[in-house]
């Protein structure tokens, strides 16, 4: 593993708070949760506020600062690609993709694939058994992620998982609904579970900041949509 | 949960972390809008890394890294540390 994570796994913090990261910081929100017992939030970076990220991203921002740890991602109207393109603009969302419907209800964990695979592997986080699973990945393609989501639901416990909810992906993943259902669909682990994408969490705009750790509430059925949460 | 009202930010990748204060002033300017105070690591707030991003030592050796989240955890003034960006936090490119 990396440097730092290696300098992480020897500390501990006296006074621990909350992180804001996302991305590759999933590491340091997974460490900070399992050491601390502290949950941070999967929150846009510093810098990536720098590209006019949008008012329900601030709003999002705003609401955790004061306190209030809950959120809903209901699908916004409008998405922009504005991490990866600094020239993208605002256009029209597609809406929540219910890739399979269902409902459940109880703890998650939200963050990078990868990273949140690497955390499990270095025993920073408990198995996934019973858990939602929040996800979203930057720099892939059908392929990869395809391969990269076989390898996460092989994971000791991630065939229990109760739901999985994926964060809106960037233009340059090509992964258009028909092609992630196709993937949805092919994964044993999923079968009869509610799995919803496009979600307002991840490289696009907006980004709704959530506790890393937390308990949700997902139902996905045609004619009706809630995905809200709050933290232990 | 309490508000947060004194944040620092960190930069705890390996790559490319720091923008000039330039670069970074939009979202200083978003930033201004929420009801907290921003305080600048070592790294986050050091300029002559910004000289150094070559692919070399963008933000510092991985010990400077880690003391700068140490210096934020350590400092009872802070109330939440928040992560100029990711990338590249596994990575080897240094």
């Amino acid at each position: 593993m990396g440097e730092i994570v290696k300098l992480l796994d020897n500390y501990k913090p006296r006074h621990a708070k909350p992180v804001l990261g996302m991305s590759d910081n999933t590491l340091i929100l997974a460490w900070l949760y399992a050491r601390t017992g502290v949950s941070g939030f999967y929150a846009p970076g510093f810098n990536d506020l720098s590209r006019s990220p949008g008012e329900r991203t601030a709003q999002s921002l705003e609401r955790v600062l004061t306190g209030d740890i809950n959120w809903s991602l209901e699908g916004s109207n409008n998405w922009k690609d504005g991490i990866v393109d600094a020239k993208a603009a605002w256009a029209k969302n597609e809406g929540v993709w219910k890739l399979q419907e269902g409902e459940c209800e109880g703890e998650y964990l939200v963050g990078h694939m990868g990273r949140l695979m690497n955390a499990r592997l270095m025993g920073w986080l408990p198995d996934f058994k019973n858990k939602i699973l929040m996800i979203e990945s930057f720099t892939t393609n059908p392929v990869v992620f395809s391969m990269e989501l076989e390898a996460i639901l092989n994971l000791p416990g991630a065939e229990n998982i109760k739901g999985l909810c994926i964060g809106r992906f960037s233009a340059i993943a090509k992964i258009a609904q028909d092609v992630l259902q196709e993937i949805i669909s092919s994964k044993e682990e999923l079968k009869g579970k509610p799995v919803v994408a496009n979600l307002d969490f991840g490289h696009t705009y907006p980004i709704v900041t959530m506790p890393f750790a937390g308990r949700a509430k997902l139902i996905a059925r045609k004619d009706q949509f809630l995905l809200e949460g709050t933290s232990l | 949960m309490k508000p947060i009202k004194h944040v620092r930010l960190v930069s705890p990748s390996a790559m490319y972390a720091i923008k000039t204060p330039e670069e970074r002033a939009p979202a200083f300017e978003f930033a201004g809008k929420l009801p907290v105070t921003l305080s600048l690591g070592r790294l986050a707030g050091d300029r002559k890394n910004v000289a150094a991003w070559n692919g070399v030592d963008p933000s510092g050796t991985p010990e400077e890294r880690m003391l700068e989240l140490r210096e934020a955890f350590e400092d009872g003034s802070v109330d939440a540390l928040w992560s100029t960006r990711g990338g590249a936090l596994l990575g080897r490119n240094r």
